[in-house]
């Protein structure tokens, strides 16, 4: 009798494109070839998985085509099985995988996009977070202000791409009707995604406040992350800046 | 083949299930707003437990604003009881932060398999039906009731093969399980309908070999036909041949809190409301609560 280990071995060899005529002989036949069975359970398998990413690409979905994304998924699902028994943490590498298909390289944009989606997908499912404490930060002295750590909200993901990602994602939204084309003259973008409430926002930011927002989320000191941000470009006011995003509930916390 | 039976756990102190023995439907994101808005009678909630894994946001929000209007079951479809090697460990934990916070009447999983080595299948997987399997399901059955310090229930999946080394009738498996594991069981009719299509059983002797108070609840749902067997989609109404299995059931096990549930092709919520209210009027109709 085959063992328990053996047999779920080698159900998923099988399922996953390797051999599976040592399994099939363990399974009763009846109006079905062992064969057919698997195949049923292996469709059952790259249908969840191609639900799971199109539930979080669906602008990529829409950029390709229904049928390059069950390609893409198809191909996806054998190669890069799930990892976890939640399926919506399904699709992590999706954007790396897509840019590696031929074809692909005809939407350059395509990874970025992806990975624009991916971190929608993060942020909708990220932790809450209260708002910052204005009046504490208020009672700090402000030449205490450089050794402040800000925490940005959990939510809060910084994609930096040499494509307009944020106006091909807004183009392409399931809801609207015909897309509208998207200049990529346009150039790059240095975006800002994060969860207001229940709702994920996204807002392109000037170079320095990029900088500013890195450097805050790799655990720098506001003086530390100041000289980042006056380094990537002129002309930015910290103050203002900080404030917006603590009203926005960007920056959601410091620790002095 | 005759079941030698493990000895019985010593019982532990456990949260007991408290869903009331009435008509449950399956809330789905696409139904949140309308749900809360319009409250339809119906007696309780059940969800797909890893849907509500994330930190925070839309889901957990609408999932405790429900919760304060209906019980709640929490239903699990990733734990993997079967697979071989360690429960994911991870996923407990998950599930346990998610239980304390929600405080559900009722937790349940699959008696089935969906991982192995790491790679996770996001299906149901039927088991061999064998001793070796039933000490491996058991003690993992076990070991989660240990680690969230409460009562589960298992389901009998619906299934599209037969392991030839299988030496227990699936209906002995199911129970055998729940004794050692020390568990409820969930009984889905329109799963014992679809495998016993599949499979050519008789689903009435499925239902006689199941001890009613080890039924705590019952879920309904639709299936599809396919080429060569029948494929439970759980994307349509449920099917006549099941309404009268669930007849049967209700005659065998009394009044038991029976789920409509719903994955694939969403319906408006009032279809839901419609089949559940079908369920309630059959559980009405002369059945004693059980005793």
């Amino acid at each position: 009798m085959p063992s328990l280990r053996d047999i779920q071995s080698a159900f998923v060899e099988a399922l996953f494109g390797g051999k599976d005529d040592w399994l099939s002989n363990h399974i009763l036949a009846g109006e079905m070839a062992p064969g057919a069975r698997l195949d049923l359970y292996r469709n059952n398998v790259l249908h969840n998985y191609r639900e799971a990413l199109r539930a979080v690409y669906p602008v990529i979905e829409r950029l390709v085509g229904e049928e390059f994304f069950r390609h893409a998924a198809r191909r996806y699902g054998l190669a890069c099985p799930s990892t976890s028994g939640d399926i919506q943490d399904y699709g992590r590498s999706f954007p790396e995988f897509l840019a590696t298909l031929p074809g692909a390289h005809e939407l350059p944009y395509l990874r970025d996009t992806a990975r624009l989606e991916w971190l929608v997908h993060e942020a909708f499912h990220a932790a809450e977070h209260g708002a910052l404490n204005l009046a504490a930060l208020a009672a700090v002295p402000a030449q205490r202000y450089p050794d402040l750590h800000f925490a940005l909200h959990p939510s809060c993901r910084l994609l930096a791409s040499h494509y307009p990602v944020h106006r091909i994602w807004e183009a392409n939204q399931p809801a609207r009707g015909v897309a509208e084309g998207v200049d990529l003259r346009l150039g790059g973008v240095n975006l800002l995604v994060w969860r207001r409430r229940f709702e994920v926002e996204m807002a392109p930011l000037p170079a320095p406040a990029y900088a500013l927002l890195q450097a805050l989320a790799r655990g720098a000191a506001l003086g530390g992350a100041c000289e980042a941000a006056f380094a990537a470009g002129d002309g930015f006011d910290v103050g203002q800046a900080l404030r917006a995003w603590v009203l926005d509930g960007v920056v959601a916390r410091f620790d002095s | 083949m005759a079941i030698t039976g493990g000895p019985m756990e010593p019982p532990h102190q456990r949260l007991p299930s408290r869903l009331p023995p009435r008509e449950g439907i399956g809330l789905r994101a696409a139904h949140y707003r309308e749900l809360l808005a319009t409250r339809p009678d119906v007696g309780w909630l059940e969800v797909h437990s890893e849907n509500y894994f994330g930190a925070g946001g839309q889901p957990l929000h609408y999932l405790e604003r429900a919760r304060e209007h209906y019980p709640l079951s929490l239903h699990g479809v990733g734990l993997s009881l079967g697979s071989v090697g360690p429960l994911d460990r991870e996923h407990l934990r998950r599930l346990r932060a998610l239980a304390q916070r929600m405080e559900p009447a009722m937790v349940s999983e699959h008696l089935c398999w969906g991982s192995f080595g790491g790679r996770h299948v996001n299906d149901l997987v039927p088991l061999p039906y064998t001793e070796e399997a039933l000490e491996v399901v058991s003690a993992h059955i076990r070991e989660a009731q240990d680690f969230l310090g409460r009562e589960i229930l298992i389901e009998n999946v619906s299934s599209y093969l037969q392991f030839a080394h299988s030496t227990i009738p699936e209906w002995e498996f199911l129970v055998e399980a729940a004794r050692r594991g020390g568990c409820g069981i969930l009984l889905d009719v329109n799963n014992i309908y679809v495998s016993s299509a599949n499979h050519a059983f008789d689903a009435a002797l499925y239902l006689d070999a199941i001890p009613a108070p080890l039924v705590r609840e019952i879920h309904l749902a639709g299936f599809d036909r396919g080429p060569d067997c029948l494929i439970d989609t759980h994307g349509t109404r449920v099917a006549e041949p099941v309404w009268s299995l669930y007849r049967k059931a209700l005659d065998r096990f009394g009044r038991v809190p029976t789920l409509i549930e719903w994955d694939t092709d969403i319906p408006d919520l009032a279809v839901l409301v419609e089949e559940a209210q079908k369920a309630r009027t059959m559980m009405e109709a002369g059945v004693a609560e059980p005793a």
